[in-house]
């Protein structure tokens, strides 16, 4: 009865989301199911778990046995305990065991190496129980392209995380999850903002071009976070030309597969978890929020720059700031907002507070939510799966704060026809939004665009709102505006925007198994997303003399505008493909082969209207101002066909060659085809009979090794098309930007394919009964024909050089994953504990480019990708005496561009506190010589900035329904020259108007007092064009970083006390992301992987995650 | 193993089929082939369009240094004044992208059947090809000289040595005839016309002439005469005229209009809210972040007093005072810079100079709008080409031809000084009596017009003062020594307080040492931050005492090939007197 309620409920949701509602679904009223008692006879039924408990009236008896191996050998040490309680035992030397548990009860025999095996006590006294030796890290089932394999016979660079790895993680993105799982799977995000994707790379550096890995989800391209993590059966990356030749287009980058979970064969099981958390911030917020000291350290900042101050303050202005300065909150004798005329006698507002701009702008508490759902099943020749994942979170700010939301669902049904023919469908959707408040990009990452950023101009000495309620605006004391009004527009909440994301993909397949060992599989794939987004502006008003309103005039805060955005892309995707295997005594034959062919259309609709008619109402028929549209649209195709034969002999020699013949719309008919053949071979060396006598230690040992040969299509769609394009220009006539046609960019005669050659050798073993296990690769990659700007031409050709396969590139790297698992027995309970590691690096070098003079302005051969070329800075000068001496030897002025230009002669001069810059070529001036490799002038390379040995490292143990999982992640060594515009890590020395300060600011900068701090003599925007904007050894920073990525605690309730409730599992975790760093950057205000990205830093900040959440099965 | 057979074979069939169909053949959808563009009058409008956005913007006319050169001062000097500039690796001006974007033009618009109407825009090409060419040889001297795209393997080109600053001359003048031949003849503010063409002549010619003259370079003769010959079309014409009102507020509400004024306006460039473009004049002239411009004390000197003499025959001009200079002065400086008693547009109270926003104390006035402007928002629009500087185009290329005679001077300068109700430049009185003042500014004037000539600079210097012409000027002149000299505001006879407007209230403290406790509505100069000639004696303020301005003749008057296009191309030559080590 309970089975056909589950069953029934199971249908009600299937039917429901195929949107066929079948009311007979429900004809099952529940209390038919609910309330009914279990009888004894279920327990002894075939239940193999024996899930449904037992009354607890039971007598105990008393159990005994031996248990053996597959040759008959008693086992020793086997853990046996009664499962859903403490009880327990271990076998003895002749594998005997003796225990007395309640009838009923559910045996575990369990041990290391085994397959742990359950028996069920009836009415027996003995039980003896043979173990199956646990091959499954052998024997384990790995996807490869069009097909699968046991690992045991791969013979290419393949790794492999099954779905159970990944979501135990409360992350809403599965690049998150994947993020140091996979040795040489390199995930860097960079920010923080609620739904950011990561980007994924395989292996390193393919193309001085860029590329991303080909990832295909159920064998179809798609995006990798546009899938619900709790779907996933496993993620496979395969890395090497060998894995990948099937897909050889695409497959220069590697490919990730992500496979999945099918519907599960029997009766319906629903799933259901949850997660509820916070996540706060990440880098440390402690800042200074007096107005005194805030508009101290930025006024002297700018004095010695520009010889004014930022805040325009007076003495007086200064006293009133400094009475106050202990003032945490406004003192009522002592307001933060006075009445003052102004220079024209004027009443005007002027500020002296000490406002804590940053808790008033950000939130440290944004709530997270996750649910998920899943039911699966079969019946007689159908099987079916049906998910659905809702996620939201709020996001950093406070004042009206952003959100995002994401919605998964799924649907995979397959039906058996008849004997040799399957079909089956497999649809998936994915919405996502989000809104926010404020600017159209509230964090600009676009260099140079500071007008619109919150990290400048909240001088604590400033509040968000006059005593009146009106917002502030300006001081009116110096020319700046209160924070570029990124307040103002937030409180007034009438500028907004949101970005949703749709698609929605299925897929329809038939697999035909004719004949033993042929299987034909046919599948057609639509797809279509749809991406949109607006954005609306609001004039917002602020008030500088009392009782009067105006018009903020920074172009952001006065206009009134809705822009809005439509791109509808569609895809289709057709595979057909066969494989035969077919065993001939010691030898197995597999042959696969199959064609493949998609076409992606994209169109874009844009439209922006000026003065609409009402505030709060945002759509384009309520414009009565300006209109300008847009559009845009492309498409391109790629078809190949593949094969891939595999042959082995005994088990133990193994070759495999694979291929594919591909062609894309990107090329010219003449250079559209490529063929892409690769060969590899392994030699399993512990089947041999020498090897016998190590298998004790070293249980398995397989050696591979690979060649072959790949392609890159990621080129711009018609980049051997030749074509013009158009737009609007900055120069009106009547009114109206002028509409242009431009000239067509230079096109290269002959456009085809890069290809990626690479030489792979591999390992594979086990050790200590398979408790240890180890993969090792290593790898040489040489991509030829990069598509590249080609040689630098005179400037009088008047365009950038068109782009030809013009360079070649070669990476060395390596891999290695280990992995040990063990049990003990800890107060009668096994201990199960694991510890898994991966480490990878990798280094890329430029082996042709047509550069003889080595310009370091292009690539140059014998160049290593991300050397940074720096001065050498020796440290402060103690003295001014010691500067002027050193002035007279060496002129540091043209890298000194800031102190050059300073207002007076004092300041101009080369003192104390000044930077010495070494002269390396000792012609007595700091310059970049003439930028060659031969004259790189004073400098040289002082670091690189690829990222060196990314690892993770896992540790988990679990023991009496106890869970424990910690994960670290990170990179060893990787260079970042803070960015001019990093004011996070440069503060008052880039732009001396900085909100937030750190604390402890005062110490890192230098005075006479204050010799050996880490910044020199106070110069604002030294960091903008002068000494401490150009790479130099002093200031480069090393963002390699350990993260304590995720701890969770877990802990499953005794199926005995769930099982009451019809719940076959419960289990509670707690959970925390990015607990803590571990980084030599300097500073704690960045983060290391919020510069790896946007080398400015000025990103939505990444957090810290703290969540709680149950998973429920029945 | 047939029915494996068969798949196989199925497979290949199809994938051999998939080599010779059109599933593969994409096309761009939404960009345009040049295979056959130019077909239509509007895609030929819409091509030539894009060549607009080489006139300066607002920018480039009213801030951009060195083109201010010694008209005003900054807090920082730039590399061309110091005499700092070294030889970039890249860049340093020596792009040719807009010369592609026209070549290519001219080399495909033959595809456009209507010789009439395609011979319109192929004048456009070419005025822009000429406005190019113009400022190449402005800032080069000799450049390669390319009239159609060049080719990715045309090694002969890419590679090819300079050409003569002369022969590249005569390709601009052909250019330019072109255009004024065939561009519309109808007046457009903000389109190009024929009157636009003969106004860039006049402007490349009286360069290109009074260039060659005082460097020594034959044909200057023939240059000035074709710069004389554009202004005089344009004058003859009567199109064009000065914009007049009141003198005391004419010349200033030029520079203000939110339209530019279609009488005296050849070309602008225009400025809207509403779309919106804008641009920051007032921020970059009253704030203090942008260099804190002020008019040189120099240039205040240069302006006549309003009944026509000269105010630096003053015996104590020197010591003036800002109020006692600005009395009875040019009414052009009245609208140039703030003098006492001037009110920003809109508003009731007087506004003083703010030091804090000018380095000299001489705050200018031209083109700031009303204070609702203040936050970058400006949408007043910019002159490029202006009638004005024809006129004095035409009076300077006359009197250096010299072919002048006070007719000439009837029909140009005199408007100019009518517009501000001021008497007439009388060509006699001033070549009778040439203005020491001036003598001692401009050295390598010579010969009988030397007093009128310096009047014309005189004039030329007042009448476009922040419009973006003074560097080139210098150059021309061959007076790039001038930036060398001690640039100077205001004069202060010591510390003290002072009212500086006489308006009986005291608005400026000037002390040494601790500073005084506040007044409101004062503003105080720190003796040591504001540098004077005699320290706490007063005198002229100094900008920038400490620079080291140096101006070598022999290297200076052109800027260097960069480096690296050296290395690419070895037959280019570099400028004389730059060191780049190759």
């Amino acid at each position: 009865m309970k089975n056909r309620f589950i069953e029934g409920l199971s249908a009600a949701l299937l039917t429901a989301s195929i949107l066929c509602f079948d009311a007979k679904a429900m004809d099952h009223p529940s209390s038919n199911g609910v309330g009914h008692k279990m009888t004894p006879s279920h327990l002894g039924g075939s239940s193999p778990d024996g899930k449904f408990s037992l009354s607890p009236a039971s007598e105990d008896i008393v159990v005994s046995g031996v248990v053996r191996d597959s040759r008959g050998e008693p086992i020793p040490g086997v853990t046996v305990s009664v499962q859903g309680t403490s009880t327990g035992t271990a076998t003895d030397l002749d594998g005997r065991y003796s225990l007395a548990v309640p009838e009923g009860s559910t045996l575990v025999f369990s041990f290391i190496g085994f397959v742990s095996q359950r028996m069920v006590v009836e009415n027996q006294s003995t039980i003896d129980v043979t173990l199956e030796e646990d091959v499954a890290a052998l024997e384990e089932i790995v996807v490869v392209g069009y097909g699968t394999q046991k690992r045991i016979n791969l013979t290419g660079a393949v790794s492999q995380v099954s779905g159970e790895q990944l979501e135990n993680r409360p992350v809403q993105n599965l690049t998150q999850s994947l993020q140091g799982t996979i040795p040489n799977l390199n995930v860097t995000f960079g920010s923080g903002k609620p739904g950011q994707s990561g980007n994924l790379n395989i292996r390193g550096n393919t193309s001085i071009n860029g590329g991303s890995p080909l990832v295909l989800i159920d064998g179809v391209p798609g995006d990798i976070d546009r899938i619900n993590t709790y779907d996933v059966e496993s993620v496979t990356v395969l890395k090497d030309a060998s894995a990948s030749a099937v897909y050889g287009a695409r497959a220069a980058f590697g490919v990730i597969l992500v496979t999945t979970k099918k519907a599960k064969e029997g009766k319906a099981i629903i799933n259901y978890s949850n997660n509820f958390g916070f996540k706060t911030h990440l880098t440390n917020t402690d800042f200074i929020t007096s107005g005194y000291w805030n508009a101290k350290l930025n006024d002297e900042a700018m004095y010695n720059a520009l010889g004014n101050t930022n805040t325009r303050y007076t003495d007086e202005d200064y006293e009133e700031l400094w009475q106050r300065v202990n003032d945490k909150t406004e003192h009522p004798d002592r307001p933060w907002v006075v009445v003052k005329p102004n220079a024209n006698g004027r009443d005007m507002y002027r500020y002296y507070g000490n406002f804590d701009w940053f808790n008033y702008l950000f939130n440290e508490r944004r709530p997270t939510h996750q649910h998920n759902l899943s039911v699966s099943g079969s019946s007689d020749k159908l099987r079916y799966l049906v998910s659905a994942n809702m996620s939201g979170e709020e996001g950093i700010w406070k004042i009206n704060p952003d959100n995002y939301s994401r919605y998964n669902m799924r649907s995979k049904i397959d039906v058996d026809l008849n004997k040799i023919l399957t079909v089956s469908n497999n649809t998936r959707f994915f919405k996502s939004n989000y809104s926010w408040f404020g600017l159209e990009n509230n964090f600009p990452t676009v260099t140079n665009n500071v007008a619109a950023n919150h990290l400048y101009h909240f001088m604590p000495a400033y509040v968000p709102r006059n005593p009146d309620g009106t917002l502030t605006g300006y001081t009116g004391v110096n020319s700046y505006s209160v924070g570029y009004g990124m307040h103002a527009i937030m409180e007034n909440g009438k500028s907004k925007g949101e970005e949703n994301e749709n698609e929605f993909v299925t897929t329809f397949e038939a697999i035909l198994t004719p004949i033993k060992g042929l299987r034909v599989t046919a599948n057609y794939t639509y797809g279509q997303e749809t991406l949109s987004n607006y954005y609306r502006a609001v004039r917002v008003q602020y008030s500088k003399f009392p009782g009067v309103l105006e018009n903020f005039a920074l172009g952001n805060l006065n206009r009134d505008q809705l822009k809005e955005r439509i791109n509808m892309n569609q895809f289709q995707v057709v595979n057909l493909f066969g494989d035969y295997e077919r065993n001939i005594n010691e030898h197995y034959f597999k042959v696969m082969a199959g064609f493949n062919q998609e076409v992606r259309t994209f169109k874009t609709l844009s439209a922006t209207g000026n003065e609409l008619l009402s505030e709060d109402l945002n759509d384009l028929n309520l414009v009565s101002g300006e209109h300008v549209l847009g559009g845009g649209a492309s498409e391109w195709a790629l078809r190949g066909a593949f094969y891939r034969v595999n042959y082995d002999y005994k088990g133990k020699y193994f070759f495999e060659a694979s291929g594919r013949y591909d062609g894309t719309s990107r090329f010219a008919k003449s250079d559209r085809f490529g063929f892409f053949p690769s060969f590899s071979t392994g030699w399993v060396v512990s089947e041999e009979k020498f090897f016998d006598p190590l298998e004790k230690v070293l249980n398995t040992l397989k050696l591979r090794y690979s060649y072959g040969t790949l392609g890159n299509q990621d080129v711009a769609t018609y980049a051997y098309i030749s074509s013009m394009s158009t737009g609007l220009i900055s120069y009106l006539v009547d009114g109206q930007r002028l509409n242009v046609i431009n000239n067509p960019a230079p096109v290269a005669p002959s456009l085809t394919w890069e290809r990626s050659v690479t030489n792979n050798i591999g390992l594979d073993a086990t050790f200590f009964a398979n408790r240890l296990s180890l993969s090792a690769d290593a790898y040489i990659r040489d991509t030829e024909d990069m598509l590249t700007l080609g040689k630098t031409l005179p400037e009088v050709f008047g365009a950038s050089e068109p782009r030809e396969n013009a360079a070649d590139l070669r990476t060395k790297g390596f891999e290695i994953a280990i992995n040990w698992n063990d049990e003990f027995t800890l107060g009668n309970k096994p201990f199960r504990y694991s510890i898994g590691g991966v480490l990878a690096d990798y280094t890329a070098e430029i082996t042709r480019f047509d550069n003889p003079n080595k310009l370091l302005s292009n690539y140059y051969e014998g160049q290593r990708l991300g050397d940074i070329w720096g001065y050498s800075y020796d440290g402060f000068f103690k003295t001014t005496a010691e500067a002027q001496e050193y002035a007279a030897i060496v002129n540091q002025d043209p890298i000194n561009r800031r102190r050059v230009q300073a207002p007076t002669a004092e300041l101009k001069m080369l003192q104390a506190g000044d930077i010495k810059i070494l002269d390396l070529d000792g012609n007595g001036i700091i310059s970049t010589g003439a930028n060659t490799l031969d004259d790189p002038g004073d400098r040289r390379i002082i670091g690189n900035s690829q990222p060196r040995y990314t690892f993770g490292l896992n540790l988990s143990g679990s023991w009496n329904n106890f869970d424990l999982a910690v994960f670290f992640q990170g990179v060893g060594r990787q260079h970042w020259y803070p960015h001019l515009e990093s004011q996070q890590f440069w503060h008052t020395y880039a732009r001396p108007y900085g909100s937030f300060l750190p604390a402890n600011y005062q110490d890192m900068i230098w005075s006479p007092e204050n010799p050996d701090s880490y910044f020199p003599f106070h110069r604002g925007y030294a960091a903008q064009n002068s000494e401490m904007s150009v790479a130099n050894d002093m200031y480069l920073q090393d963002i390699g970083y350990i993260r304590l990525k995720n701890l969770s605690i877990g802990y499953t309730l005794p199926s005995e006390l769930t099982s009451r409730f019809r719940v076959e599992r419960l289990r509670i975790y707690t959970s925390a992301e990015n607990l803590h760093t571990w980084t030599k950057l300097e500073t704690d205000y960045l983060d290391p992987e919020e510069v790896m990205i946007d080398p400015t830093g000025r990103t939505y900040p990444m957090a810290k995650t703290f969540s709680a959440g149950i998973q429920l099965t029945f | 193993m047939k029915l494996l057979k068969n798949t196989i074979a199925v497979l290949t069939i199809l994938s051999v089929m998939s080599c010779n169909d059109d599933f593969m053949e994409r096309y761009p959808l939404s960009q345009l082939s040049p295979e056959n563009s130019f077909t239509s009058e509007t895609e030929l409008q819409a091509y030539t369009n894009g060549f607009y956005s080489v006139f300066p913007a607002a920018l480039d006319v009213f801030y951009h240094n060195p083109l201010q050169a010694d008209d005003d001062a900054r807090t920082t000097v730039p590399d061309e004044l110091r005499g700092s500039r070294t030889v970039p690796t890249t860049g340093g001006g020596w792009n040719w992208s807009e010369l592609r974007r026209i070549n290519f033009f001219l080399d495909h618009s033959h595809r456009f059947e209507n010789e009439q109407i395609r011979a319109q825009y192929d004048a456009l090409a070419r005025f822009f090809r000429a406005y190019f060419y113009y400022e190449k040889v402005q800032r080069f001297g000799d450049v390669p000289w390319y009239d159609t795209v060049i080719e990715m393997d045309d090694e002969e080109n890419l590679l090819r040595a300079r050409d003569s600053r002369e022969f590249v001359m005569e390709r601009i003048a052909e250019d330019l005839d072109y255009a004024i031949e065939h561009l519309d003849a109808g007046k457009s503010v903000y389109r190009v016309t024929k009157w636009t063409a003969l106004a860039l002549k006049s402007r490349v010619f009286l360069f290109e002439g009074t260039f060659r003259k005082y460097h020594g370079i034959p044909g200057w003769e023939q240059m000035l005469d074709l710069s004389i010959a554009a202004s005089d079309e344009l004058i003859s014409s009567g199109g064009y005229g000065i914009y007049t009102s009141s003198p005391e507020t004419a010349y200033h509400e030029l520079f203000v209009l939110k339209d530019a004024d279609p009488t005296e306006m050849i070309l602008a460039r225009q400025y809207d809210a509403s779309v919106p473009f804008v641009h920051s004049v007032n921020f970059y002239t009253l704030s203090v972040s942008y260099g804190r411009p002020g008019v040189l004390r120099q240039v205040v000197q240069s302006y006549l007093n309003a009944d026509g003499t000269r105010f630096t025959d003053h015996p104590e001009y020197e010591t003036m005072q800002w109020f006692e200079e600005t009395q009875n002065r040019d009414p052009r400086l009245s609208q140039t810079i703030r003098t006492p008693g001037y009110k920003r547009i809109g508003e009731n109270s007087v506004s003083l100079p703010d030091f804090a926003a000018s380095i000299t104390g001489y705050q200018y006035t031209k083109f700031v709008l009303a204070p609702a402007y203040d936050q970058g928002n400006c949408d007043n629009d910019m002159p490029i080409f202006r009638y004005a500087e024809i006129l004095l185009n035409y009076a300077e290329a006359k009197a250096e031809r010299g072919t002048i005679d006070q007719s000439d001077i009837d029909r140009s300068i005199k408007l100019l000084r009518d517009r501000v109700g001021m008497p007439s430049l009388d060509m006699d009185y001033a070549n009778a009596n040439p203005d020491p003042f001036l003598e001692d500014q401009y050295v390598n004037v010579s010969g009988a017009n030397k007093g009128l000539i310096l009047e014309i600079r005189r004039e030329r210097r007042v009448e476009l003062i922040r419009e973006g012409h003074r560097w080139h000027d210098l150059l021309r002149w061959r007076e790039g020594s001038l930036l060398t000299r001690e640039f100077h505001g205001m004069y202060f006879p010591g510390v003290g307080t002072y009212d500086i407007d006489r308006d009986g209230t005291i608005d400026l403290h000037i002390y040494e040492g601790e500073r005084p406790a506040s007044v409101p509505g004062r503003q105080y100069i720190s003796i040591g931050e504001v540098v004077f000639e005699h320290g706490a004696a007063g005198g002229r303020i100094v900008v920038n005492p400490s620079v080291v301005k140096e101006w070598d003749e022999n290297k200076d008057y052109l800027y260097p090939i960069p480096t690296q296009e050296r290395l690419l191309n070895p037959n280019l030559q570099q400028n004389p007197g730059w060191v780049d080590g190759i």
